[in-house]
């Protein structure tokens, strides 16, 4: 698995407006992830299942070690509607502070 | 955390040490799907297999008849070319596993489409282009019952004089 202490990514696209737009930035780290693991409503860095990409998407609901994501634009949003629950060891981090352009 | 410093300072050590992008992403899954174009493009097929073959029957072939053959020979092979385009989309990004357990013989029935389009590009037989249609037509019935609508086949107005698969409303 990837630990990440405290990581900067910049969003691209739009499936979490209205939350964050493309071009914000966020600082996200494994740490709150390794003390309680993914919880409902947290934003998370997690691994498309199918494309292998990084992607940001919230938590809509947790089971068995497994995460249902899902991003807050659902009209312009692929995630765990497409491609199903993903293996809670797919998700990286959890975004712990968002920094906004506007 | 709206702070427009603090964004600044983030743009900054952004642009200093490229942070890594994460995606927000979208495969645009617009919903927007019907097969009509594929029947559409299925019946000009057909129409220019009967043009082609009305001016075959010419005694003359001066310039102006070559000119249009040529044409004919062109939008056929244009609109053969639309017929797979368009059920490809729908078969690829329309239909899924689930549709495919219900109508096992969707795959099958897509990749006839494909064979009978290039036969149709290869030859000029109204038959060939007439199975083409049928083959969309059946397509489309399968298209319409995954949504849980009914169809009617219809006469369509064109002067291909071939019927269409239409959603019943």
């Amino acid at each position: 698995m990837t630990l990440e202490i405290i990581k900067m990514y910049k969003i691209r696209d739009r499936s979490m407006e209205p939350a964050l737009h493309e071009g914000d930035f966020v600082l996200a780290s494994s740490i709150p992830l390794l003390i309680s693991g993914p919880k409902k409503s947290d934003i998370v860095i997690a691994i498309d299942p199918e494309k292998k990409m990084k992607i940001i998407k919230r938590v809509s609901s947790v089971e068995n070690g497994k995460v249902f994501l899902t991003g807050d634009n659902s009209r312009l949003s692929t995630d765990s509607r497409n491609f199903g629950y993903v293996d809670a060891s797919c998700v990286i981090s959890k975004v712990v502070i968002e920094i906004k352009n506007k | 955390m709206k702070s427009p410093s603090v964004y600044k300072i983030a743009s900054a050590l952004d642009r200093k040490f490229k942070s890594e992008e994460v995606y927000a992403h979208c495969d645009i899954p617009c919903g927007i799907y019907d097969p009509y174009a594929a029947q559409l493009a299925a019946h000009t097929v057909i129409r220019m297999d009967m043009l082609i073959e009305e001016l075959g029957k010419s005694q003359v072939m001066d310039t102006e008849s070559r000119n249009k053959m040529i044409r004919y020979v062109e939008v056929k092979e244009q609109h053969a070319e639309n017929v797979k385009h368009e059920v490809r989309v729908l078969w690829g990004d329309y239909f899924k596993p689930e549709h495919a357990e219900k109508f096992p013989e969707l795959h099958g029935l897509v990749w006839e489409i494909m064979k009978k389009a290039s036969k149709c590009k290869q030859g000029t037989g109204i038959k060939e282009s007439e199975e083409l249609l049928e083959a969309v037509k059946k397509m489309a019935v399968i298209f319409w019952k995954t949504k849980g609508v009914d169809t009617v086949e219809a006469k369509s107005f064109y002067p291909t004089e071939r019927t269409f698969v239409y959603p019943k409303v």
